[in-house]
C-alpha cells in the first residue's frame, strides 16, 4: 500500500515538473563554441506558413550537432490549436574548423 | 569598440555548464571569442607562425582591455567542469576556435631531448584543441600513427581545460593528463608572456624559443605550479605534448565480490587473488594492465557478495593492430533522457523538505538501481585505441559529479566510512574508484603517489551535496588525508581546507602566481572559486 502511495507521489511530482522532450543528430561530439545558438519559430498552418532558413552562423560553415527540442507547453498549443501554430525549438552546435596540423622546421 | 582581426564579440550574459549545474551571469560585452580560422585572419596572417604570433597578441590585448575597465576574465575550455572554476562575474574567453598544431622538427628541439626522446613523439597544440581531435590527429592521421597516453573517461574537453583542473583517467601506472605535458606557453600580462620547461626536462631549441618570442623559464617548480593552475596563470595560449606509438586497450568487465582478494589489489596492486578472473596470466595481466577502476553501487552493495559485488574493470595495453573489432556507438534502442536526472532532482529537492524525510530511503536506492543498470550497460569486453574507448560520456543531462583523491592504502577505511555515510544519507548516484599515478603538480589533487579517487556520480539534489558535506566532517574526523578534484562538484573546498589540504604548497604555488603575474594580472584572473579556496592573494615570491 505504502509502495504504491509513495510510486504515485514520484509519478505525479515527475509529470509536475516535466522537462524538454530532445532529439539529437550528431556529426560529430566536437563544437567550437561555449553556447550552442538555439532558435525558437512557429510553422503555422499545417506547415503552408514555414519560418525562413535560420542562418546558422558558423566560421566552418558547418554543424555537428543538432536538437530539436519539444515541451508540454509546445505540444499543448500544438493540440489546442490542431496543427494551426506548432512552436519548434532548434538548438545548434557549429564544427570547428579544420585546421591541419603543420610542421616547424 | 574595435577589436583586433581574430577577437570577435561573444554576445551572451550567462553561461550554463555542459551538466547544468549552475548558470553564471555574465557582464554584457565583456565575453570574447578567439579565432584562427576567421577568413579575414586568415588572409591577414598567412603563416603558421604569423597566425600563432598575432593570437599572443591577441590574449594581451584582451589582459589589457581587462585591466582598463576593471574587468575579470576567465579562459574556458570546454566549459565542462562542474564547479564555477572556468567562470568569472564579468566575462568568459572561448579558446576552442584555437586550434594551430604542428610537429616539431629537430633544430626546434634541444640537444638534450634528441639525445633522448623521439621528434615523432611530440605535439604542439594550441589551447582550444579538443581531446577529440587530437586523438583524431594522432590517431587517424599521424604518420606514424599515435596515442595519447592518458585519457579522461570522456573527451571533449579542450587540451588546456582538460590537464588545468587534473582531468585524469585510471592509467594507474601513467597518471593524470598533466603527466604528458612538456611545455607550456602562458600569456601572464599585456606585456608578458612565458614559455615554461622543466629544468630537468628541456625540450626545446633556441630557435623554437625565438620564433614564438616568449621569455623562457627552465624551473621545475613552476612548470609544476603552473600546470595545474585552474586558469589563474594566465592564458595558457599552448601546450607542448609527448605522445607515443599508437596502442590498442583491451577492456575487461566483470562483476566480482570486494573480499580480501580484491583490497589487495587495491591497496597493493597486487593482482594474484584475481588472478582467476584476469584475461591473462598473472605475469602478463602484470606487464600489460594499464587501467584499474571500479564501480560501486552503494545500494545493492555488500562485502564477499558476488551478487552484490563491484564492477571490476580493466584495460590491457597492446601493441597496434588492424584486426579489431571497432567499438561502435550505440544509435539503435533509448537511453534516458538529458532531463532525467533533472527530474528525479526535483522530486528529491521536494522529497528532502517533506516533514521526516523517509522517502529518500525509498526512492533513491529503487532510482539508482535502475539507472545504474543503464549506465553500466556495457559490453564486458571491447578493443579499441584511446580515442575509440574514451568517448562521450555515459551520463546524460544535469549531473552531479564530485571526486576525492585518497592514498591507495586507506582505501579499504574510506569505502567502509562511505558505506557508513550511505546509510545515514542515501547517496542518489553510483560511485566509482580510479587509480591514478600521482603527479608532481603543486596543487595536483592526484598527488598521493598512488591514487585512487573516489568518484560520485548522481544527481544534481541537494541530498548528493549534504552527502559529500557529511564524507569530508567524517574523514577529517577520522584524519584521513584526502583531496578534491578542482573541476568536479567541489562546494566543500573553503580556504582553511584548502591549506589544510596542501600545506606549504599553497604559498608555493601563490608565490609563483605573484612572480608571472603582475598584480593588476592577478586582479584580471581572479574570480569567485579562486576566493572560496583562498588562492586570490598575492603570495612570497620564492626564489629559486
Ligand atoms: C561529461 C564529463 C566527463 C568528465 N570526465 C572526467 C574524467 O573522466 N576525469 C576527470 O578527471 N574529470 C572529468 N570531468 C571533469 C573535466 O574533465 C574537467 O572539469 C575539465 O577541466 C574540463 O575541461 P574543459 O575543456 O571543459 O575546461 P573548462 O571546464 O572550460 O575549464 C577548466 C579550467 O581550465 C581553465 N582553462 C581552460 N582553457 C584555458 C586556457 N587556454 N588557459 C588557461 N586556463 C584555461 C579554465 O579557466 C578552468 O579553470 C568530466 C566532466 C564532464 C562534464
Amino acid at each position: 500500500m505504502n509502495s504504491i502511495r509513495n510510486a504515485s507521489l514520484v509519478l505525479t511530482l515527475l509529470v509536475m515538473l516535466s522537462g524538454c522532450m530532445t532529439m539529437k543528430v550528431v556529426a560529430n561530439y566536437d563544437t567550437d563554441n561555449i553556447v550552442p545558438s538555439e532558435k525558437t519559430r512557429v510553422i503555422y498552418l499545417w506547415g503552408i506558413l514555414q519560418p525562413n532558413d535560420i542562418p546558422a552562423g558558423c566560421e566552418s560553415k558547418s554543424i555537428c550537432m543538432v536538437q530539436v527540442k519539444t515541451n508540454i507547453g509546445y505540444i499543448m498549443v500544438s493540440a489546442i490549436t490542431v496543427g494551426i501554430v506548432v512552436p519548434q525549438k532548434v538548438v545548434w552546435d557549429c564544427c570547428p574548423s579544420q585546421v591541419d596540423e603543420e610542421h616547424l622546421d | 569598440m574595435n577589436l583586433p582581426l581574430g577577437i570577435k564579440p561573444l554576445d551572451i550574459t550567462s553561461f550554463t555548464n555542459a551538466h547544468g549545474n549552475f548558470t553564471q551571469a555574465l557582464k554584457p560585452g565583456a565575453s570574447f571569442d578567439l579565432t584562427v580560422s576567421d577568413p579575414g585572419f586568415e588572409r591577414q596572417y598567412p603563416s603558421f607562425k604569423d597566425k600563432y604570433n598575432q593570437t599572443t597578441e591577441n590574449f594581451q590585448w584582451l589582459i589589457q582591455h581587462a585591466i582598463d575597465n576593471n574587468l575579470r576574465l576567465r579562459p574556458m575550455g570546454s566549459g565542462w567542469s562542474l564547479s564555477k572554476v572556468a567562470v568569472c562575474p564579468d566575462g568568459i574567453v572561448n579558446t576552442k576556435k584555437l586550434r594551430l598544431k604542428a610537429s616539431l622538427g629537430s633544430s626546434q628541439l634541444s640537444e638534450e631531448y634528441l639525445n633522448s626522446g623521439d621528434p615523432f613523439n611530440l605535439l604542439f597544440a594550441q589551447c582550444g584543441n579538443s581531446m577529440i581531435s587530437i586523438n583524431e590527429l594522432l590517431e587517424q592521421e599521424r604518420n606514424p600513427p599515435k596515442s595519447l597516453r592518458a585519457s579522461g573517461g570522456s573527451n571533449g574537453q579542450t587540451i588546456v581545460g582538460a590537464l588545468s583542473t587534473n582531468t585524469h583517467g585510471a592509467a594507474f601506472k601513467f597518471g593524470s593528463l598533466s603527466e604528458f605535458v612538456l611545455g607550456m606557453h602562458i600569456v601572464t600580462g599585456p606585456d608578458r608572456h612565458v614559455w615554461i620547461e622543466r629544468a630537468s626536462r628541456p625540450v626545446t631549441s633556441a630557435k623554437f624559443q625565438e620564433w614564438i618570442k616568449a621569455e623562457v623559464i627552465l624551473d621545475d617548480d613552476i612548470f609544476n605550479s603552473a600546470l595545474i593552475s585552474f586558469g589563474s596563470f594566465g592564458f595558457i595560449h599552448s601546450v607542448l605534448i609527448e605522445v607515443e606509438p599508437k596502442f590498442l586497450l583491451e577492456q575487461q568487465l566483470t562483476q566480482i565480490a570486494y573480499d580480501g582478494n580484491l583490497e589487495k589489489a587495491i591497496t597493493d596492486y597486487d593482482f594474484s587473488g584475481l588472478a582467476h578472473v584476469l584475461n591473462y596470466p598473472l605475469a602478463v595481466a602484470n606487464e600489460k594492465l594499464y587501467h584499474f577502476e571500479l564501480a560501486i553501487n552503494p545500494h545493492n552493495f555488500e562485502k564477499n557478495n558476488p551478487d552484490k559485488g563491484v564492477y571490476f574493470r580493466v584495460m590491457y595495453k597492446e601493441p597496434y593492430r588492424e584486426d579489431y573489432e571497432r567499438i561502435e556507438p550505440q544509435t539503435q534502442g533509448y537511453t534516458y533522457g538529458d532531463d532525467v536526472l533533472g527530474l528525479i532532482q526535483k522530486v528529491l529537492d521536494q522529497v528532502e523538505v517533506l516533514p521526516g524525510n523517509m522517502l529518500d530511503g525509498l526512492v533513491i536506492p529503487n532510482a539508482v538501481n535502475t539507472l545504474f543498470n543503464l549506465a553500466y550497460n556495457r559490453p564486458e569486453k571491447a578493443i579499441g585505441t584511446v580515442g575509440e574507448t574514451f568517448r562521450n560520456t555515459i551520463f546524460r543531462g544535469k549531473l552531479y559529479s564530485g571526486a576525492f583523491a585518497f592514498d591507495r592504502k586507506d582505501m579499504p577505511k574510506v569505502i567502509d566510512i562511505v558505506l557508513g555515510n550511505n546509510r545515514n544519507i542515501p547517496f542518489a548516484g553510483v560511485m566509482a574508484m580510479r587509480f591514478v599515478k600521482g603527479n608532481k603538480a603543486t596543487l595536483g589533487f592526484t598527488r598521493f603517489e598512488n591514487s585512487c579517487v573516489l568518484e560520485m556520480d548522481g544527481v544534481d539534489a541537494k541530498v548528493n551535496y549534504n552527502f559529500s558535506e557529511k564524507l569530508v566532517d567524517v574523514l577529517e574526523a577520522h584524519n584521513i588525508s584526502y583531496t578534491v578534484h578542482w573541476g568536479k562538484n567541489n562546494n566543500v573546498l573553503n580556504k582553511e581546507r584548502v591549506r589544510r589540504i596542501y600545506g606549504d604548497a599553497v604559498d608555493k604555488w601563490l608565490g609563483h602566481r605573484n612572480q608571472l603575474l603582475s598584480a593588476s594580472a592577478q586582479a584580471v584572473f581572479n574570480n569567485e572559486f579562486l576566493e572560496q579556496c583562498g588562492l586570490d592573494q598575492p603570495g612570497k615570491i620564492l626564489l629559486t
